[in-house]
């Protein structure tokens, strides 16, 4: 068996499903160790991908075909391209992070949470390799159960009436997916054959235009309240208050990203032309939602809250930049997913480590915390920056190609951008002098520590990723370039299927900008 | 005058023939021996019955009775699911309750209803339907009176006998409209051209009707409710499935009987009745507290989006509707397994707010549970996400794209209904004063087999489906 025929991919998935049998036969006490163990070995199964693959290479890789349910067509098949490539590490990492995170904030029910979480985690990485559109609808959905007892059991007091919410906004999109996959596998069987839920087969061939635009409707649905786009962003606020950290940290740093996940692997290739449609109006929507996101965050008391707010805006800027269909704003969004995930998901764990030293998250209550817990005030300050985009952090890359990639598409778009940027620095900043700084309004002064050992080993690893983005993208942007490369090319509309051209400019090969003075547009 | 000699063929009747021998045996010894050794009875009748189908029938199929009874591999799949159901049924109420220690007899009426169902989904004439459906709905009225201690089980059952009686009036008018009409009672009479077609579907729509009675298709569904919270809950258990299958059965007879492409009526009606049951069924078991009768309003519900198979007929409809059925029998009748090891003592009807904290304390049980709701739900990787995907993908492939989207919002609304279960399971701590039934290992077995079928049909959902694309190929039929 040589290296490429392990089912690397599979093995991924059975991972943390193996962990999850493990943590339900074995006694309670050992639920985290295994737990820890499990989400250790899946990450360095999620880690393998990144240094096997094949740079510069279009199409999938480490594909695994084997038929699942032959009579509907439907097969367990699976791959990644540079779009997947780095969420894959992203998930094994923050799901890492995770069960740190949880190591003594869970109480009760140990057992179950962990088995939960190790199912979410499967249910992640099996969204990102899946390459047949059931078996990605199954993993999309089956990772909803998990979460919704991760949000309804062990969130804070509102918590059942977050965790419906959130599957029920999620549900209402997907069904709409579902419909939406069965239209297209009927439409690629009228060409003849079998039906085929292949979503390689679905790439090359061409939806006829009457059909484009309801099924666009149809797929958008389900990824727009994944990212989510305002105005179906109403969920998210609610359910990450409630939400326990770790929660927290998978819904924002992986949860999200698969709604433009979705759009990118399912929307553009599959209906160019409807993209081109509905561009306007999507662009429209993410940049109410980047400057309604920024705004309501600076009327935020509660951080978690306010964090929240700040994902609908930020996502709303990839959004924006993914609807360029250049290969700046391409780019520059699949870098932001993936620094997103980082900054907010360490946001959000430096939130619940406040939390669990002050009891609160009321930015009233808070404030001259710099002085007392100087280690965490440097992680939040660093996360802070990276999330503001400030050059040199990870932040920077993701931000600069999208508003480069916005300029591009329209200097008005790009301006827009550039101004709402600056309003996400405004409240972050603003809010970072609340908590750090100033004097300490909270009622309890003492009794806290710094940062513990654990949640230090959480941190580092975090802004280590974050300077390395930083300073070297172009180890990201080269792999995810002929990915991004073939998603314009399908993306064109009216431009006949072929296969993609390979990567001739190497944009950020030497680390530079340079590169980036060759438009693809 | 020539004389044709009938065409007795007495083993195309068999499992039917074994049935009628244990019923008969149970009703007449039933006083001595009690009420376990008549469940032991009529389990391994059944089981005989079950075992026999595939012997007899498999592949080549049999008919008997000048085509009055005809056993195709579609409807052996049928008789199978039926038989299963009773099965379970009897697993479900061996051991009693407190309220109703009767003797066995109840087994033998049990029988009695799932022959008239094996003649039901076995016939192709309009009068021997009848037959079969009267001889299916007279034990069944009794059954759900059968705890005579209780006034609410007088009561539902009285009204399901009332209501059940107009359905097979219904029936009967539709019968004799038809036979006006085509001169046979033979429901192949309808694809050949016809003197007078109005009056043969007309008939056809009041058989439609009185069929679509015991799957509380609405706006037939009015007695399902009482009925259900009424009889005791295995019997309920009973009558959500196994008739069910039976009228599915008929009506998918019906349906490829009709010549295609449909010159009317028919497929609207169904396509309404659909989505009417899908409306009417979710919207109101959102506001229901009682367990089982939360369950009864889900049934017409689920009766609803399997109607969707009935439209999308002659295509893909007939095998997504009975893989449907398949993985109905075991993630309802896992719900009402789960409502009968939960029954109060007292005699006091189930809530869903009983439930709460239960996965604290009995883990496994809580779990299976949660399996039968998302299943219910249609979420994977259960079981009912194949089945409605299934169902979809024919109701889609045969152009009704319109009521798939009532299915998908009301798909919406009935997860806030199920998952209200799993969220009192495993979101509250409080109360818990409820005990599971000790001392009940054929039920907790059985919950568990269900449990485990629930997830198999969501795994391995392509071996079921093989099974029933083949009976249900073109050619088979």
């Amino acid at each position: 068996m040589t290296i490429n025929d392990f089912p690397l991919l599979s093995v991924m998935i059975a991972l943390p499903l193996a962990g999850s049998a493990l943590v339900l036969a074995l006694d309670g006490r050992r639920a985290r160790a295994v737990a820890l163990g499990a989400s250790l070995l899946t990450f360095i199964a999620t880690i393998a991908p990144l240094v096997l693959f094949r740079t510069g290479e279009p199409g999938f890789q480490f594909v695994e075909y084997r038929p699942w349910v032959a009579s509907l067509g439907i097969a367990w098949h699976l791959g990644i391209d540079g779009l997947s490539l780095f969420l894959l590490p992203l998930t094994g990492f923050l799901s890492l992070a995770a069960v740190l995170v949880s190591w003594e904030s869970v109480g009760q029910k140990v057992k179950a949470y962990f088995i939960s979480f190790l199912v979410l985690e499967a249910g992640m990485l099996g969204v990102f390799v899946a390459l047949d559109a059931i078996l990605f609808y199954v993993f999309w959905e089956a990772m909803l159960i998990p979460m919704f007892l991760i949000i309804g059991i062990w969130g804070s007091e509102n918590r059942r009436y977050a965790a419906l919410k959130f599957i029920l906004y999620t549900v209402a999109g997907s069904l709409f997916l579902l419909v939406g996959f069965i239209v297209m596998a009927l439409l690629v069987q009228s060409q003849g054959g079998a039906p085929s839920f292949d979503i390689t087969r679905w790439m090359a061939y061409r939806v006829p235009a009457q059909h484009q635009f309801w099924l666009f409707a149809f797929f958008f649905a389900a990824f727009a309240v994944k990212v989510p786009l305002f105005p179906l962003h109403t969920w998210l606020p609610d359910t990450h208050v409630e939400a326990p950290t770790a929660g927290s940290v998978l819904l924002a740093g992986v949860l999200l990203k698969m709604g433009v996940y979705g759009i990118l692997r399912f929307c553009f290739p599959l209906f160019p032309e409807a993209t081109a449609f509905f561009t306007p109006a999507v662009m429209t929507l993410g940049l109410i939602g980047v400057v309604y996101g920024a705004l309501v965050a600076f009327a935020q008391k509660d951080l978690k809250k306010l964090v929240a707010y700040s994902s609908v805006s930020h996502m709303g800027l990839i959004v924006v930049g993914v609807f360029c269909l250049n290969l700046a704003g391409l780019k520059g969004g699949i870098v932001q997913m993936l620094n997103h995930g980082l900054s907010t998901g360490a946001l959000f764990i430096l939130v619940g480590a406040l939390y669990e030293r002050k009891k609160t998250r009321d930015l009233d209550r808070l404030g001259g915390l710099a002085g007392r817990t100087p280690v965490l005030a440097t992680f939040f300050v660093i996360t802070m920056l990276s999330s503001v985009g400030l050059p040199g952090l990870n932040g920077f890359v993701g931000e600069f190609l999208l508003l480069l990639g916005s300029f591009r598409y329209a200097w008005w778009l790009g301006a827009l951008a550039a101004v709402s940027v600056v309003l996400g620095a405004l409240y972050l900043l603003w809010m970072t002098q609340r908590v750090l700084f100033e004097k300490d309004r909270s009622p309890e002064k003492t009794g806290f520590g710094d940062f513990s050992i654990r949640e230090t080993i959480i941190m580092t690893p975090i802004v280590l990723a974050m300077f390395f983005i930083g300073l070297f993208p172009a180890g990201l942007t080269d792999r995810l370039e002929p990915a991004a490369r073939q998603i314009i090319a399908v993306s064109a509309p009216g431009t006949a299927r072929e296969a993609p051209p390979a990567a001739d400019v190497n944009i950020l090969a030497e680390g530079g900008t340079h590169g980036l003075q060759h438009p693809r547009r | 005058m020539a004389f044709n000699i009938p065409d007795v063929n007495l083993v195309s009747l068999l499992p039917e023939i074994l049935l009628l021998a244990a019923a008969a045996g149970i009703l007449l010894f039933s006083g001595e021996t009690g009420r376990r050794r008549a469940a032991a009875c009529a389990a391994g009748a059944v089981a005989a019955s079950l075992a026999s189908t595939p012997l007899l029938f498999m592949g080549a199929g049999m008919r008997g009775f000048d085509g009055l009874i005809v056993k195709d591999d579609a409807t052996l799949i049928f008789l199978a699911l039926m038989d299963l159901a009773a099965i379970a049924a009897v697993a479900l109420s061996r051991d009693g309750s407190a309220g109703e220690q009767e003797g066995g007899e109840v087994y033998g009426l049990a029988l009695f209803a799932l022959i008239g169902m094996h003649v039901m989904a076995a016939s192709r004439d309009l009068l021997v339907l009848f037959l079969g459906l009267e001889t299916l709905a007279l034990p069944l009225y009794v059954l759900v009176g059968s705890n005579r201690a209780s006034r609410d089980g007088m009561e539902a059952a009285v009204k399901y006998f009332l209501l059940g009686s107009f359905a097979s009036a219904l029936f009967l008018l539709g019968l004799a409209l038809y036979y006006g009409a085509t001169g046979t009672t033979a429901l192949t009479a309808v694809s050949r051209p016809l003197a007078q077609p109005s009056l043969a579907f007309a008939g056809l729509a009041l058989v439609t009707a009185g069929v679509g009675f015991k799957i509380a298709a609405v706006p037939f569904h009015m007695w399902a409710p009482d009925a259900y919270e009424g009889a005791p809950v295995p019997v309920a258990a009973y009558i959500s499935v196994a008739p069910k299958v039976a009228a599915f059965a008929v009506l998918l007879r019906l349906g490829l009987s009709l010549p295609s492409p449909d010159p009317g009526f028919w497929t609207h009606a169904v396509l309404a009745m659909s989505a009417a049951g899908m409306i009417v069924g979710n919207l109101a078991a959102l506001r229901q507290g009682g367990f089982v009768r939360m369950l009864a309003y889900s049934g017409i519900a689920q009766a609803g989006t399997m109607l969707i198979g009935l439209a999308a007929l002659p295509a893909q409809g007939g095998a997504a509707l009975t893989f449907y059925l398949l993985v109905y029998l075991f993630m309802n009748l896992g719900a009402f397994a789960a409502a009968v090891a939960l029954e109060r003592r007292e005699g006091g009807r189930l809530q869903i707010d009983d439930l709460s904290g239960l996965a604290s304390r009995r883990p496994l049980f809580a779990f299976a549970l949660a399996v039968f709701m998302v299943s219910l739900a249609g979420l994977p990787p259960t079981g009912g996400f194949f089945a409605k995907f299934t169902l979809f993908k024919a109701g889609i492939e045969a152009g009704q794209l319109p009521v798939v989207l009532v299915a998908v919002a009301m798909t919406v609304v009935s997860l806030f209904y199920y998952l209200r279960v799993v969220a009192v399971l495993y979101m509250r701590d409080d109360a818990g004063c409820l005990e599971i039934r000790p001392g009940a290992p054929l039920l907790a077995g059985f919950i568990g087999a269900a449990a485990l079928a629930t997830l198999l049909t969501g795994v391995l959902p392509g071996e079921f489906l093989r099974e029933i694309l083949a009976a249900f190929a073109p050619a088979a039929l």
